[in-house]
């Protein structure tokens, strides 16, 4: 698969692509975080991190990836894995200098912020998304977080041309709906 | 609030790449005013933030479900398991039983060249394809002569002791313990080549390429030296072994650096691993 193809087929969250990725890049992340005090288990979470924070980025419109993946994931990866090392206080343990220095000096690697902010009214929604029909979660994720297009998603789903913005809008009033009727709803969505 | 998105498509409009200054500029003016879609949109907001987390699991729980399929193809630890292909030997012991293990190395070389195609074959078989003990080897022992053959006046005895020592370790197959003698040498001498140069062949007879890719490549930055050629050869091997498209991409520039080089002693393993490479 060429780098074109891996780029798109990622954006649009092929499994292929992903398995793909773990073959090409999976073990120059595992050494690079065994050769800082990290373990194997480690080298799996940030791996899959890393391809998270990737695949986002690659969806949003204005991104345009200017450097190989394998060095886009790579400076990701130890960016992420300074952050760990950091809340572990194992900063000292880095066998590179250049490491310790960047870890000093940035905090966001092209604008991603690598701490995550998890918020309480962000879990009340996504446990009330869970709730709907498995119709609509396909309709909600692949357009908003997939990033697909009306006419991808209609034919994924397998619905007649211009249905998937009308399935969309039902959705998305139900989802709401849904998170207004939530008793925790009036204290956290204030 | 009512209970159906009422604005959803101004939002969307408003959050979209087409929308242009003035729309946006219009949005916002509207925002502060009316108060339904300032509440809507904040609403809008959260309930991407809820999809986002969502997405993220899914996503999560798909990925594990690969690395679950990769584990049962034994793909993680391809590397680990690589054998360490070249074992020094104690060559003063054993030159005669060498020299039997060698002829019947070349007997077997000289047919798998001849009837292996490069492309068939696995990181860890290419690697092993060529016997290069003997070339590492000779150059350990002739280093080994010129550190132990020191005479009580030479300035920089205790210096080359620990070199001298270092080199015994290696030659005893203990690699682990020379990487430290050799890194505990360059933290006094970090530009000490020969220290580089075994700190890096500790680490590929160790299976640790990624290391070895470091030492290695700091042993080639001296050009003229007597490593230059095995350093250069080994460091190209490490990359390949690293099975990464960058590693690949080094190891082809290296191979067709030691191809093109008249004197090298790798020229015909550079040029099979080439093929190998680009296949």
């Amino acid at each position: 698969m060429n780098e074109t193809i891996l780029v798109e087929k990622l954006k649009k969250g092929s499994s292929e692509a992903y398995e793909h990725a773990y073959r090409q890049f999976f073990n120059m992340i595992r050494d690079y975080i065994t050769r800082n005090n990290g373990t194997a288990d480690d080298a799996h979470d940030i791996f899959q991190e890393t391809l998270i924070v990737l695949v986002k980025q690659l969806r949003k419109p204005d991104f345009k990836l200017s450097a190989k993946v394998s060095t886009y994931l790579y400076s990701i990866a130890r960016r992420m894995w300074l952050y760990k090392l950091r809340d572990r206080k194992e900063v000292d343990s880095l066998d590179a200098r250049e490491d310790k220095e960047k870890l000093l000096g940035e905090a966001d690697l092209e604008g991603i912020s690598l701490k995550q902010v998890f918020e309480e009214k962000h879990e009340l929604v996504q446990k009330v998304l869970k709730t709907l029909t498995d119709e609509c979660q396909k309709v909600i994720i692949g357009f908003y977080f997939k990033k697909l297009s009306l006419g991808e998603l209609e034919t994924q789903i397998g619905y007649n041309k211009g249905f998937g913005k009308v399935k969309k809008k039902r959705c998305m009033d139900g989802l709401k709906k849904l998170v207004l009727a939530h008793p925790d709803s009036k204290r956290m969505m204030a | 609030m009512d209970q159906d998105f009422k604005y959803i498509d101004v939002i969307e409009n408003y959050l979209s790449e087409s929308s242009s200054k003035e729309e946006k500029l219009a949005f916002e003016k509207q925002l502060e005013e009316d108060k339904d879609l300032a509440e809507e949109f904040k609403l809008y907001q959260n309930i991407m933030g809820g999809i986002d987390l969502e997405g993220t699991d899914l996503m999560r729980t798909e990925l594990k479900g690969i690395q679950g399929k990769l584990e049962k193809e034994n793909f993680f630890n391809q590397e680990e398991t690589t054998p360490k292909i070249i074992k020094m030997e104690n060559t003063k012991k054993s030159n005669r039983s060498w020299l039997a293990i060698a002829a019947g190395l070349l007997v077997l070389i000289v047919a798998g060249i001849l009837l292996q195609s490069p492309g068939k074959m696995t990181r860890a078989e290419a690697l092993a394809k060529f016997d290069h003990s003997q070339k590492a080897n000779d150059l350990l022992d002739q280093q080994l002569n010129e550190y132990e053959g020191l005479g009580m006046a030479d300035p920089e005895r205790g210096k080359k002791d620990s070199i001298a020592q270092m080199l015994k370790i290696y030659k005893e197959g203990n690699y682990q313990e020379s990487y430290n003698a050799a890194t505990e040498f360059l933290a006094r001498y970090p530009n000490d080549v020969v220290a580089q140069y075994y700190a890096g062949m500790s680490k590929f007879q160790d299976g640790k390429f990624s290391k070895a890719v470091e030492w290695l490549s700091a042993s080639t930055k001296q050009k003229d030296g007597v490593f230059y050629d095995q350093a250069r050869w080994y460091l190209a091997l490490s990359y390949t072994m690293l099975n990464t498209s960058v590693g690949d991409d080094n190891a082809i520039k290296l191979m067709q650096q030691i191809k093109d080089t008249p004197d090298s002693q790798f020229k015909m393993e550079a040029e099979w691993h080439l093929e190998y490479l680009k296949k």
